[in-house]
């Protein structure tokens, strides 16, 4: 909320300078955001005396003065006419700056030396329009900052937290500062003058049975002359945001800036039956408001109606037929209180969020409903003349009762850690408008102000009493707990290690954003076609909750490539979100890509750039890293990847994820001029996985003997189904496997391949005897010529 | 026989000077005097003609000689051995100026690294951590930590809505619920997490990060909220001034603000702190009443405190980052930089 510190003094006496104030309310809970100063847009100037005036000796429209500062005489060359010897004036010196950055320098004006500027309200930034220079009252001092005569103000910033409604006005910003510095609130006072006819013979108010409305005051005054509000008055109201409109609706919305009651002013003239019925709109029921726009109402909104139909909507806005205009005559001012929920309700459906509309949602005071109108009144028969009818409407059936609430040193004490006496809590609540009394000892018993709405229980009391004792008078006391170990989620442990492998195989990580659009979300291959959509998202790229990673790195990608990156190594870990019964699941994954050189580029790596089996390295690097074993890829299908270059992989006989090359379909949309890899793992397998803990294995007690086969063998058979093979042969014996040349082309018929593998023997019981090899090597042999088909060269 | 012996080692170094560049040539030479049947041998050889005592002093002085010329041959073989070595290093001489050869390591991304520096903070004091849905329901978020439906302070934080029900988590402290309705006190627990606000600018993303933590017991206190906040503060920041001015959060009361004197100017003002000398850093309180009655512990028996903080806000301050976005554009020059 913006608040001019001028208009808060008139509340109060020994304010505190406006920085001051403004540090000491930020330290007690009412944030400050920022302090502007304001009519002193310009640095430098001060007041002065024309000693004399005469006609520059080069041109005959300046003229050359002689003023006085009190300290010196300057001579002034000026291009105005209206000063004459005597008059006071705001004289900018040299190094002054005014408005518009414009910068005041000793300067020659046809030929003669001008020390400095006198200045009109235009170039001080005070009014649009000025006739010469500015004349100031005969008494201002001389030689002074024309800021202290101009009585600059400074208008604050206030970040107001939504329990404190009370501070959504001038008065109640005053009633706070008091609590929080030595200045006293002091009330202003206002008497309106019934001249006017009874009120009854005027207008008629009556509230619905259960209407959301607790209290409902107005008052009419007949006769006023609808016109502009003076200068002072629309410069208020414009420094606070708000436009000016005419006399009477402009003080309206003062008072409302002032005590925080919105009010309403009605054209009494176009209420049918000159009566205001409080309650719920019927079904079909529309009313135009006065921003233009024509609203469908329904018995969920509460209104206010005339004879016939509503006038306006309760607590928001009011209604073009029956507002203020230039032809009024005679006008019905409104006070109410609605229930904060019902305004806020009325609000939202109707997307409509005014000044009113928000303090009635956080509560108004309802014990200060007539005083406002009261101070309404007496503003317009100010301003707008006509006569104020005798006694006014005040539909308030339930009185406001304030509650009692006990407060207990004791429990204080332990929730602070700090001991605040019986007498301290009293004086700080005393000093908030809480009327408490000491009930039994260390207990007391407290009744907030009607305004405070926001105090209803204990713990209320305790912060506004540790706020006002000061957060930063509370010692600082480290607790006494029960030792225990800080325990990681067994998910972030998990998380962290992956980072780990993953940074060591040359990724970065990236962060992107967990909802997407509709077509990034379908890249994703979900089978199931919707996802977790937002109904209100900010943008249509930001739809869905994607339900796979890699489309997102695609595009981190292609931007990179944008920026002239050639090689890529990325992945991210978040989670996926599928639709589910209750709340979505949410998969969290792993997914990486790769593109580019396989090493960076440098004076004496190879130059060659990354394949399928980089991309399946990573991942058997990272299985390695987390201690997983048996992991199995299988020939698979996605549809984002080359059908002849991708794997699913499996653990423990699970879905564990996909690897695979980018479709080459997809290079013209990311811009590639090579292939990409990409892979994701679902993290739930992976853990499972995992995390078996390590477990020594005792080392080899007798020697191994190595034996190479290498053969001709289908291309259509998968090396993994040969390893198997060999494997099995005889796993008591047969310790590794090791593939080490593959080879196409010359020499091979075509449509086959030669592998060589190097098979090591060893016994964990005993040194094998060379005829122990030599006849299990024969069977691996026999086995890749019977199974296979291979045509095995050397053995 | 002295003559003699003179005469033989001058010849012998003579030869030795003129062959010392030359290894074939050395051995010879030292083959030649020194060896089994070479000049010095003979020399030996006739000593049976002299008598016992010339004997004894020739065969001394002989003997002298031999000592004499086996180490100026090794000491001139051995400078040749030297000499060659030095060489060849000489011609394995690489350019130690050329770059280093080392696979890059990645880099993690910012945001995880502050995660985990304030996990590994709060580990450290005991505390554990614990995580919760991203998508939540509306009375975990809301509801559960006192913000009542149609209630205005439901608009402090923007939120993106799945269904009538499920919201995206506006903030972490959703966890806090979820804990406390299956532990029972004394807790001491963190939670990190991605949330989202429906609100994107300059310094606003629809998606961010917190980590929420909380300590419940029979006597925590608001002097225990400062105290672990404080040290919590100077691990991660340094030693820094700290200050708590109270604020309005509906699932703590008394609610607080904690600010950081400005790492940026030191306190003096600037734009990073608008000019106050002070960045705020932490929203923290005592757990409401009402919070603890929605998980059924009783307010009476336990107290506890909360806190959450933004972990890009850290992340911005500590690497000096003036752009919020650049979080999320995953621009590997930026990226690479951590
Ligand atoms: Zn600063």
């Amino acid at each position: 909320m913006l608040f001019s510190y001028n208009w808060l003094k008139e509340y109060l006496e020994g304010a505190p300078p406006a920085r001051e104030l403004a540090e000491r309310l930020t330290m007690t809970g009412t944030e400050i955001e920022s302090v502007a100063e304001t009519g002193g847009g310009f640095t430098n100037v001060i007041t002065a005396q024309v000693v004399e005036c005469e006609k520059h000796p080069n041109a005959d429209k300046l003229s050359l003065c002689k003023v006085r500062t009190g300290k010196e005489e300057l001579a002034i060359v000026c291009g105005a006419k209206n000063m004459k010897p005597g008059d006071k004036v705001a004289l900018a010196l040299p190094g002054a700056e005014l408005p518009g950055g414009f910068k005041i320098k000793k300067s020659k004006i046809r030929g003669v030396e001008s020390q400095g500027m006198m200045c009109s309200e235009v170039e001080l930034g005070l009014k649009d329009t000025s006739e010469g220079i500015m004349i100031l009252p005969e008494d201002a001092p001389l030689g002074v900052d024309f800021r202290t005569i101009l009585g600059a103000d400074f208008m604050m910033e206030a970040g107001i937290t939504p329990n404190r409604a009370d501070l959504l006005s001038i008065r109640g910003m005053a009633r706070e500062a008091a609590a929080v510095t030595q200045a006293v609130f002091k009330e202003k006072e206002f008497k309106v003058d019934e001249a006017g006819r009874p009120i009854a013979e005027c207008a008629t108010v009556s509230i619905e049975k259960g209407a959301p409305c607790r209290r409902y005051a107005a008052r009419v005054i007949e006769g006023v002359s609808i016109g502009p509000s003076p200068d002072e008055i629309k410069n208020r109201l414009e420094a606070h945001g708000v436009r000016s409109i005419n006399n009477v609706v402009d003080v309206t919305n003062l008072v409302l800036l002032e005590t925080g009651q919105p009010l309403h002013a009605f054209d009494l003239d176009k209420l049918n039956g000159a009566s205001i019925i409080v309650r719920s709109a019927g079904e079909g029921e529309t009313i135009a408001t006065i921003d233009g726009k024509t609203r469908n109402l329904d018995p969920s909104t509460l209104v206010i109606a005339d004879a016939n139909a509503p006038v306006a909507l309760a607590g928001v806005m009011g209604g073009g037929g029956s507002e203020v205009t230039g032809s009024t005559k005679r006008i019905l001012i409104e006070s109410a209180w609605f229930e904060p929920s019902s305004v806020r309700r009325a609000s939202r459906k109707h997307a409509l969020s005014t000044e009113s509309s928000y303090r009635f949602e956080r509560g108004v005071d309802i014990e200060g409903v007539t005083r406002a109108l009261d101070m309404a009144a007496s503003l317009v028969l100010k301003l707008a003349g006509g006569k104020a009818a005798k006694g006014s409407i005040d539909m308030y059936p339930e009185k406001y009762a304030p509650a009692e609430i006990t407060f207990r040193t004791e429990r204080a004490a332990r929730v602070l850690g700090v001991r605040v006496t019986t007498d301290e809590a009293l004086n700080i609540l005393s000093r908030l408008g809480i009327a408490g009394r000491e009930a039994s000892p260390g207990i007391i018993s407290a009744m907030p102000p009607s305004y405070r709405m926001d105090l209803t229980t204990e713990i209320d009391l305790m912060e506004e009493v540790a706020r006002i004792f000061g957060y930063n008078n509370i010692p600082t006391t480290l607790p006494i707990a029960a030792m225990s170990p800080g325990e990681t989620a067994m998910a972030t442990a998990l998380r962290r290690s992956i980072r780990s492998l993953l940074s060591g195989s040359g990724f970065t990580e990236v962060m992107n954003y967990s909802f997407v659009s509709r077509e990034l979300f379908a890249m994703a291959g979900v089978k199931a076609g919707k996802g977790v959509e937002l109904l209100n998202p900010l943008t249509e790229e930001q739809a869905v909750m994607r339900a796979g990673l890699i489309p997102s790195l695609l595009e981190n990608m292609a931007r990179n490539l944008a920026w002239k990156r050639e090689d890529l190594r990325i992945y991210e870990i978040a989670p996926a979100f599928v639709p589910g019964e209750g709340l979505p699941e949410e998969r969290w994954k792993l997914a990486g890509l790769l593109y580019g050189n396989r090493y960076e580029p440098g004076w004496s790596f190879p130059k060659d750039a990354v394949d399928f089996f980089d991309a399946k390295g990573v991942i058997e690097r990272l299985f390695e890293g987390l201690g997983i074993e048996g992991a199995r890829f299988e020939a698979s299908g996605h549809p984002l990847l080359h059908p002849g270059k991708t794997a699913a992989v499996k653990l423990e006989g699970r879905h564990a994820g996909v690897l695979g090359e980018l479709h080459p379909d997809l290079w013209g949309r990311y811009g590639l001029r090579k292939p990409a890899y990409v892979f994701e793992l679902d993290i739930e397998p992976v853990e499972k996985a995992s995390g078996k803990g390590k477990k020594y294995r005792e080392l080899p007690r007798f020697p191994e003997s190595a034996r190479d086969i290498a053969f001709i063998v289908s291309e259509d058979v998968p090396f993994g189904d040969i390893y198997e093979a060999i494997r099995k042969t005889d796993l008591k014996t047969i310790e590794t496997v090791e593939l080490f040349d593959v080879y196409y082309g010359r020499n091979i018929p075509s449509g086959t391949r030669s592998l060589a593998v190097r098979v090591t023997y060893r016994s964990r019981e005993r040194t094998l005897t060379n005829q122990e090899v030599e006849d299990t090597h024969g069977k691996v042999v026999k086995t890749l010529f019977e199974r296979f088909k291979a045509e095995v060269r050397v053995s | 026989m002295s003559r003699r012996v003179e005469d033989l080692e001058r010849q012998a170094l003579d030869e030795l000077s003129r062959a010392s560049s030359e290894r074939e040539a050395l051995r010879e030479a030292r083959n030649r005097y020194l060896g089994r049947k070479g000049e010095v041998a003979e020399l030996l050889k006739g000593l049976g003609t002299l008598s016992p005592e010339e004997r004894k002093k020739a065969g001394e002085a002989i003997n002298n000689l031999k000592t004499r010329l086996e180490e100026a041959f090794d000491k001139a073989l051995s400078a040749l051995d030297e000499g060659e070595k030095r060489e060849r290093l000489e011609k394995e001489r690489v350019d130690i100026t050329l770059p280093g050869k080392f696979i890059r390591p990645g880099k993690l991304h910012p945001v995880t690294r502050i995660t985990d520096e304030i996990e590994d903070i709060f580990t450290g004091l005991g505390f554990n951590i614990a995580e919760g849905p991203e998508v939540e329901l509306d009375y975990y978020n809301f509801e559960a930590l006192n913000f009542p439906k149609d209630h205005p302070a439901r608009d402090m934080q923007d939120t993106f809505f799945v269904s009538d029900e499920f919201v995206l988590r506006t903030h972490t402290s959703p966890v806090q619920i979820r804990v406390m309705e299956k532990c029972r006190p004394p807790l001491r627990v963190i939670a990190p997490g991605t949330v989202y606000r429906r609100d994107s600018d300059l310094t606003h993303s629809p998606m961010f990060h917190q980590i929420e933590g909380f300590m419940v017991d029979r006597d925590i206190s608001f002097a225990n909220l400062k105290a672990v906040l404080t040290l919590f503060l100077e691990r991660l920041f340094g030693q820094t001034a700290v200050r708590f001015r109270p604020s309005f959060f509906p699932f703590v009361e008394p609610g607080a603000e904690v600010d950081i004197r400005c790492v940026i100017c030191g306190g003096n003002g600037c734009r990073v702190c608008k000019g106050t000398g002070w960045l705020e850093i932490l929203g923290a309180g005592m757990i409401h009443p009402n919070v603890f009655r929605a998980v059924s512990y009783d307010p009476e028996e336990y107290t506890g405190f909360a806190f959450g903080l933004g972990v890009e806000r850290v992340a911005m301050l500590k690497f000096g980052i003036g752009d919020l976005r650049l979080l999320f554009e995953n621009d590997m020059r930026f990226l690479e930089q951590f």
